[in-house]
């Protein structure tokens, strides 16, 4: 019988009927306009706060409950005085933070891949970056790209230092921020890189050029992305590649005999015809000749 | 309205707007202010925000100026170099606020503008601008007149690309949420590429023209559980490209010495490619919480580009088609070719909260796509010996598709502690082929599969501790290339430590480590990356702050690989440690003014292994405050590059700009 009462119990819990708190039962909706009376300064600028639209929301039900639509309701509060009494979405755990986020702004288009992202599993909730009382600009997160390239960097230090090194996309410079190709908030793609047209990669938004379809494809564009070849972040190799000469990039991947199938588990790429002499020059750069190797339209050697 | 009319109008808009604000004049003096009304607002000035410009002096690159172009490219004269300006209507009638984020006009690399305009409850409107000038002339190591002295490459750019976004969202309810959004791109301009006959190439002149338009339309139903977007966009794309060369001009190309008696040139070249191409996508996203301890999340993203493109080739001098050993003095190559790729990917996904303190959060992905292409085409040889006609023809295909489970479990052990492990299951395959077959590499498959097992944590006590990491394995029989990931292990630890309220440390370390041991790949991956973080800030009054971060990443990496021409087997060996140091260190300089202040510090890079290089940015700047509306700026930069293996790319100047500050 007690084995079946602990069975029954671990089943609701389970199904999450069980109630997990009487607490917030007890607790009433006051109004920012209270709100006011203590905490003035912070009131006052949030006039211009994004969030003050929540005070005008009749709609749902949020009528004056700006501050409470985050913070809960604040009947204990106002009694006690104790901070024990009011939620702080900034100290609470991250997965706690982004359900009161999420309660509101789940289905912004931004959002997209969430569930995926590697800010959520890591517990990076979203006030470390979104500052609810930072209204001196108006925005609640940084928007000019420098800005935003520090806020990434806080976290990214090494990303960042990759960004320093000689061929590199011009962050540093202000030119692109970080959320110009990752979406912080997760994408179907890794890494939480942008999506372009739906579900190509971000990439191809300024190298249009490069986005295809080709009749003649490179297949690494399609299967492992840039990154197959490029150091997207920096490099010390021009053209941000992940070596130093150009050959190497490509004859670590084109050196399949074509009978060693089996024996490497059938990867791509053959080795290239005995005429590319590589003690010549003219050999040690691939691109010069397969000058179209994002993929062509016209040569399906990616010559021209 | 060309963009710097556009300019004109914003720098004359924030000029008036430094006029003293005629102060509004309220239809009813007498009516109280409700709480909903903003007491701050209306006493605002109407524009606030800062605009910097000045002139920039450079001394001349000393060593190689292509080079400098190349990594840096930044100029001489006047410019406008930053503007971050927010202008507020005291009305609210047409907008509650414009906020406009500038920098770099005058002709610099990189210009950038953004306007954001925002009427509360009404409409939201953001637009961006950015102008990139891409300049690459880097000398080639395998250009065979590199050893006569020559430094030219064959393949370089001066190209700019105009970048427009705009996007509208309107808010005629707070359930419905339509949005429209236009993107533009550009890039044009010239450059070197080879043109390639058989057995020899010829770099000759280029020109490009890219073009690429994104339209998009959208709505979000927001509804308290359930929610819905629906996207449909389409693009257009254009890319016009140019090689020539005028008749008449001897271009002996790459060949050092003659093929089979004759000696290969070109003579003159007429070669156009033009590229059509079109698309449409379709976005639906939906997400539900259907109760309090069930997320449920889905979406399902749909796209077919396609391309038609015609080619054109002219070209007059000596020849050889080696397959047929035929020797031709011209060629009239006419060729039309078409693709399209139809694209989807989906994912659906679910966040189980199965105790106040435990989530699963499982997930499914799949992405596939179909690249299929044709082409035909004549290529007509004229020679000595008569004309010969080649019929060419083609027929394409590249399939991809990848997928994957996950499942992961979070526990939030304390207020402090969350640990997390999961498991994901990856699979996919890919096929390509060109027929008919010609060479070794018509038709090519591979499978992909992957069990990846990972786990992580994160410890936080308030702002003051955070520590966090995870780690990831994965094992494998297939994989598609031999320098993919096969059996690997990667982790990464990061901290920060807040010692007192102006002072925190921070520090990262992450590793990957990939093995195939195959034994015709041999691959063996190791990279490493640790850095370190100060930042201190004490109080205004100390006068001095602080912030710098030191990383040292290594790359080391060993595969097998075939040398064409022997068909031997050699080893690939890469060695990357690079070690970066940035770091700004501010003072207030209260003699000359409440907010004057000096801030030296810099980026410094210095590597060594297959490609030893250092690349140092030193930059020192003051800012003294002249008026209380204006303060003067002076930036004092230094660029050096310096390669070990190729000097001849080394170069080095002195950048020294100065201007005014205007604080409205």
């Amino acid at each position: 019988m007690h084995s079946t009462n602990v069975n029954i119990l671990l089943i609701l819990v389970l199904l999450g009927i069980v109630p997990r708190t009487a607490q917030s039962a007890t607790k009433t909706y006051v109004g920012s306009d209270v709100c006011q009376a203590c905490h003035e300064d912070i009131f006052n600028a949030f006039q211009k706060d994004p969030h003050k639209a929540v005070d005008l929301d009749k709609t749902r039900g949020r009528e004056n409950h700006a501050c409470e639509g985050c913070h809960g309701p604040a009947s204990a509060h106002l009694e006690t005085l104790s901070a024990d009494d009011i939620v702080n979405p900034a100290k609470l755990l991250a997965s706690r933070t982004d359900e009161t986020c999420l309660a509101c702004h789940r289905n912004q288009p931004t959002h997209a891949g969430r569930i995926q992202s590697g800010h959520a599993r890591s517990g990076v909730a979203c006030t470390s970056c979104h500052r609810m009382h930072q209204t001196q600009t108006g925005s609640l997160v940084a928007r000019k790209a420098t800005a935003v390239n520090q806020e990434c960097a806080g976290c990214h230090l090494s990303v960042w230092a990759a960004f320093q090194r000689p061929y590199a996309h011009r962050l540093p410079q202000g030119a692109m921020s970080c959320t110009d190709c990752h979406n912080p908030h997760g994408s179907v793609l890794l890494k939480q890189v942008r999506t372009f047209a739906a579900n190509e990669p971000g990439c191809f938004k300024c190298h249009s050029d490069l986005r295809g379809p080709f009749t003649f494809e490179h297949a690494p564009m399609r299967t492992e992305g840039c990154q197959s070849c490029h150091e997207p972040h920096g490099s010390a190799n021009p053209k941000m590649l992940t070596r130093a000469e150009a050959r190497f990039v490509c004859l670590e991947c084109h050196a399949n005999l074509p009978q060693q199938e089996a024996e490497t588990s059938k990867v791509i790429g053959v080795v290239p015809p005995s005429f590319h002499d590589l003690r010549s020059p003219r050999y040690r750069n691939c691109t010069i000749c397969h000058q179209k190797i994002h993929g062509s339209h016209v040569d399906r050697n990616l010559l021209r | 309205m060309t963009m710097k009319n556009w300019i004109w109008l914003w720098l004359c808009l924030a000029v008036r707007g430094q006029e003293a604000p005629r102060p509004e004049q309220p239809k009813d003096q007498t009516t109280p202010q409700t709480a909903s009304q903003s007491p701050v607002a209306v006493q605002e000035p109407w524009v606030t925000g800062t605009l910097d410009f000045g002139y920039r002096w450079r001394t001349d690159p000393g060593g190689n100026a292509n080079m400098y172009r190349s990594l840096v490219d930044l100029g001489e004269g006047p410019k406008l170099l930053n503007g971050d300006l927010s202008f507020i209507d005291p009305t609210h009638r047409w907008f509650d606020q414009i906020d406009t984020r500038t920098a770099n006009w005058g002709d610099d690399p990189y210009t950038t503008l953004n306007v954001a305009i925002r009427k509360r409850r009404v409409y939201d409107f953001t637009s961006t601008y950015r102008n990139l000038a891409y300049f690459n002339n880097i000398p080639s190591f395998a250009n065979p007149l590199l050893d006569h002295g020559v430094l030219s490459s064959e393949r370089t750019y001066d190209t700019r690309s105009r970048i427009n976004s705009f996007e509208l969202t309107l808010f005629p309810s707070t359930r419905i949420v339509p949005y429209l959004a236009y993107d533009r791109s550009s890039t044009y301009g010239n450059g070197v590429t080879p043109f390639v006959s058989d057995q020899n190439e010829y770099a000759v002149p280029l020109r490009t023209n890219v073009f690429n338009n994104n339209m998009r339309g959208g709505v979000r139903v927001e509804l308290s559980r359930y929610h819905l977007t629906v996207e449909q966009g389409g693009t257009t794309f254009r890319d016009d490209q140019t090689l020539f060369q005028s008749p008449g001009a001897n271009n002996p190309g790459n060949r050092d010495g003659l093929y089979l008696g004759t000696s290969l040139s070109l003579n003159g070249l007429s070669q156009t490619s033009t590229v059509r191409g079109s698309s449409v996508y379709t976005k639906v996203l939906g997400t539900a919480q259907p109760t309090d301890w069930l997320a449920l999340y889905g979406q399902y993203l749909y796209t077919w580009p396609q391309t038609d493109t015609n080619y054109q080739q002219a070209n007059s001098g000596n020849f050889v088609l080696q397959s047929q050993a035929l020797f031709f003095t011209s060629q009239h190559f006419l060729l039309t070719s078409t693709a399209q790729a139809p694209h989807q990917a989906g994912n659906v996904g679910a966040e189980f909260r199965l105790h106040p303190r435990l989530r699963l959060v499982t997930s499914w992905l799949t992405d596939r796509i179909h690249v299929s292409g044709d082409s035909t085409g004549q290529n007509r040889l004229f020679g000595s010996s008569g004309t010969q006609l080649i019929n060419v023809g083609n027929t394409a295909e590249l399939r991809n598709d990848y997928n994957h489970v996950e499942g992961e479990m979070f526990w939030d052990v304390t207020r402090h502690l969350i640990l997390r492990g999961g498991y994901r299951y990856e699979w996919g395959r890919t096929s390509t082929f060109v027929l008919p077959p010609a060479g070794l590499a018509s038709q090519d498959i591979a499978d992909f599969r992957r069990n990846v097992i990972k786990g992580g944590f994160s410890y936080r006590t308030g702002t003051r501790i955070s520590v966090s990491g995870d780690a990831e394995g994965a094992g494998t029989d297939a994989a598609y290339f031999r320098t993919s990931l096969y059996r690997y292990q990667k982790g990464r630890v990061q901290g920060s430590y807040q010692a007192t309220p102006q002072l925190t440390f921070s520090a990262m370390f992450s590793a990957l480590n990939n093995q195939n041991s195959a034994p015709s790949i041999n691959l063996d991956y190791f990279g490493t990356q640790s850095s370190g973080t100060v930042l201190w800030n004490p109080a205004a009054t100390k006068g001095i702050g602080f912030q710098g971060t030191y990383t040292y990443a290594v790359v080391r990496s060993s595969i097998s690989f075939l040398v064409p021409q022997t068909l031997e087997r050699d080893k690939s060996q890469y060695r990357d440690r690079g070690h970066s140091i940035q770091g700004m260190l501010d003072f207030a300089l209260p003699r000359l003014g409440a907010k004057a202040k000096l801030s030296a510090g810099g980026n410094f890079f210095i590597s060594s292994g297959s490609r030893p290089t250092s690349y140092f940015q030193p930059a020192g700047k003051l800012i003294v405050p002249v008026t209380h509306v204006a303060a003067w700026i002076t930036e004092w930069a230094y660029y050096g590059y310096a390669e070990s293996f190729y000097s001849y790319e080394n170069f080095r100047t002195h950048l020294i700009t100065t201007g005014v500050r205007i604080t409205f």
